[in-house]
């Protein structure tokens, strides 16, 4: 086990297009690092660097104390689970967990009891005989990940591994994989463009966009205090409310206008945001979670957003209310990136030029409006997010 | 490498594209019932077997008749009574097997195959390797020009092919002949099994890299054993081409006893003694026999790494 340290690391491919720009980051021994981001962020092309699989155009790349740019996937000494898990078809289970050992030429007793051992934490062992197309997806994740165990390297690498696998095996492994990484204390770095995998199963969340590290952060800390609006629009789902705002200064109160909105900001966003106050007349990008949206009755009735609502998806622990709003919204490449889908970007710029945006709120299933009807929304505004327009970083220091 | 379709029903959703990932051995395959096709189809193809089977069933019968009922009545007069066993006889075999050179004939060609189909299709798969996972510069220009090499006419290289066996001195010998048959089969197994390698899936290969094999292991334990179909496929149409090859045979081997092929052989009963029919059809049937063998054996893989190796699934 070792630590992984990318130290400005670049890669160019002979066109020109520059998958991973300057990216810097530790991973500690024994962490569990998540690299998320948008489809074509660099986050597969970083992950394969680190396995030796690219070659890395400019940087450092450490893994424990070595410098490790020029060495092979060999020498390297780490273990990779591939999105398609990669298997080897002619070879059975056992075979398939084994083969790096036997490729190290390790004693034939020992290939069998460590093969064994990981069978056993992965609950494989009645298939060790069997042939990979004989076990299904969930087993056959599995058994990528015994051929990473049993080889005790200096770290994982994970590419995507729950991708192919359906909705509720999802769930399942996602957890088994982060309980076993805990449990071997290996130190892992796993790509995937899924936030939930990301919020729930490291330790340390990096954030990627177009080949550029955006914020590194336990995933708390990147729900509550996203560094710009790229990763504010990423993370969290349903995705925050983003708007065009207009800053206030009223008897002392900054307050923020949105379209047909207008709230005071509370003194805790403001203490946070430290570079809102004083900066009335100014336009600024305001993030609003669904989930800090009240029922009305929980705000003073000056603050209260008198909305339609036009669409409630009940979902059982909670309601999403969906709703129209005048409020402009940002239009950037922040936004476009955090979207990830050039139709929900193409609706966005739609709504844009048409001067509102629809919002979402979430609410206790107590609280559930009809669809079409007319309701009052509250908002817990010490959770209001700011972000400067030009440089789409959060309005804070530091 | 026994099925080929993924053992359906067992898992839902992404499952079945997951095997064929896995698996990446075989394109997945349509639908394997459509093709039976309806009667009207079965009817035509049945009646064009036929056409194309008579010839070779009335070379079967004449082969089992004496040399004056050859030369006397058509080979359809036996079906009048096809029970009359005093019609039938096996001299002919006898006489082409230990008469006419035709058994050790049958040996040489053996010698000259074998080799001619193991050589080539050896060095074409380390070639196909690296055409496929290994890089280069130059590994695309390489390719097609090995790839072009397929227009030329083997015949135009007679002479200084020749020329250079002279010098070597080994006109004449099996060595001339398995060289030959390398140079001609390459381009053809190149093509074919880098088509089959290169569509094998890449994460498997990587995987393999970084759990520390080298090109080399992960050319011997990985891409050979995944390669099989294409590997038999190619191996069947080698040894059926050069197994009934006679032209290059004749040129590089010459028609001496000791080194003469079966096609040779078989040629030199026509030339003569013109007359000699009732040889000449048994004779014919001796040199099919080994090629029926393996065709009927290895059909699978042929026809399975013939579509596997051109058609990407």
């Amino acid at each position: 086990m070792a630590t992984l340290q990318l130290d400005g690391v670049w890669k160019r491919f002979p066109d020109g297009t520059e998958a991973v720009k300057d990216l810097s980051l530790d991973v500690d021994d024994g962490e569990f690092v998540i690299l998320v981001g948008p489809s074509g962020c660099g986050k597969s092309t970083a992950l394969r660097m680190v396995a030796g699989l690219e070659e890395i155009t400019d940087g450092t790349l450490m893994i424990g104390d070595r410098v490790v740019n020029g060495l092979t996937p060999k020498e390297r000494d780490i273990a990779m689970v591939f999105q398609s898990y990669a298997l080897y078809p002619h070879m059975s289970v056992a075979d398939n967990m084994g083969f790096a050992l036997k490729l190290a030429k390790v004693p034939k007793d020992e290939i069998n009891k460590r093969v064994r051992e990981a069978a056993e934490i992965l609950d494989l062992t009645e298939y060790l005989d069997r042939k990979p197309k004989a076990l299904s997806g969930g087993q056959r994740q599995r058994v990528a990940m015994g051929r990473a165990i049993v080889r005790s390297p200096q770290a994982f690498l994970m590419d995507e591994p729950l991708s192919n696998l359906d909705a509720k095996l999802r769930v399942a492994m996602r957890a088994e994989i982060a309980q076993l990484q805990s449990r071997l204390g290996v130190t892992t770095l796993y790509v995937t463009h899924d936030q939930i995998e990301a919020m729930t199963m490291g330790d340390r969340v990096a954030v990627l966009k177009r080949g550029e590290l955006q914020q590194a952060a336990p995933p708390q800390e990147l729900y509550e205090n996203p560094r710009n609006l790229f990763v504010a629009g990423f993370i969290g789902s349903p995705a925050m409310n983003i708007a065009r705002a207009k800053l206030a200064d009223e008897n002392g109160k900054t307050t923020v206008e949105f379209g047909e909105f207008k709230i005071d900001v509370s003194d805790e966003a403001c203490s946070k945001y430290t570079n809102i106050r004083g900066h009335s007349g100014k336009e600024v990008a305001v993030g609003l979670r669904p989930e800090h949206f009240v029922p009305g009755r929980e705000v003073p009735e000056d603050q209260r957003l008198a909305v339609e609502v036009a669409l409630v998806e009940a979902l059982g622990s909670d309601v999403l209310v969906h709703f129209q709003t005048t409020a402009p919204p940002v239009v950037s490449e922040d936004m476009r990136e955090a979207l990830d889908d050039a139709d929900a970007f193409a609706e966005l710029e739609r709504a844009a030029a048409s001067g509102g945006q629809g919002f979402t709120a979430r609410l206790e299933p107590k609280d559930m409006p009809k669809m079409g009807e007319r309701m009052e929304l509250g908002f817990r505004t010490e959770y209001l997010h700011f972000f400067d327009m030009d440089s789409g970083l959060a309005m804070r220091d530091a | 490498m026994t099925t080929s379709t993924p053992t359906a029903g067992e898992t839902p959703g992404g499952a079945a594209a997951d095997d064929a990932a896995i698996k990446g051995t075989q394109p997945s395959k349509s639908a394997p019932d459509d093709r039976r096709g309806s009667p009207l189809v079965r009817g035509v193809v049945l009646a064009m077997c036929l056409v194309w089977t008579i010839p070779t069933i009335g070379l079967l019968v004449s082969s089992f008749r004496t040399r004056t009922a050859v030369t006397g009545s058509g080979w359809w007069t036996v079906l009048a009574s096809p029970l009359d066993f005093t019609q039938w006889t096996v001299q002919n075999y006898g006489d082409v097997l230990f008469n006419s050179g035709m058994g050790q004939s049958f040996i040489n060609t053996a010698i000259v195959t074998i080799p001619a189909t193991v050589i080539p299709i050896t060095a074409a798969a380390f070639a196909a390797y690296a055409f496929s996972w290994m890089r280069f510069p130059g590994r695309e220009m390489l390719f097609v020009l090995f790839v072009g090499l397929l227009v030329v006419p083997t015949q135009i290289t007679f002479i200084p092919l020749l020329q250079r066996f002279g010098n070597l001195g080994i006109t004449g010998t099996f060595l001339s002949v398995w060289l030959a048959h390398t140079g001609f089969g390459m381009p053809l197994a190149v093509y074919l099994l880098r088509n089959y390698m290169g569509s094998l899936p890449r994460e498997v290969i990587e995987s393999a890299k970084v759990d520390g094999a080298s090109e080399f292991q992960t050319f011997t334990r990985l891409i050979l054993p995944l390669s099989a179909p294409a590997l038999a496929a190619f191996a069947i149409f080698q040894f059926l081409w050069v197994w009934n090859d006679f032209i290059h045979a004749l040129v590089f081997l010459g028609a001496l006893p000791d080194v003469k092929v079966m096609t040779v052989n078989l040629a030199e009963l026509i030339g003569q003694r013109g007359q000699d029919w009732h040889l000449l059809t048994a004779g014919a049937f001796v040199t099919m026999i080994m090629p029926m063998i393996v065709f009927f054996s290895l059909q699978r893989f042929f026809v399975r790494g013939m579509t596997a190796g051109s058609v990407k699934g």
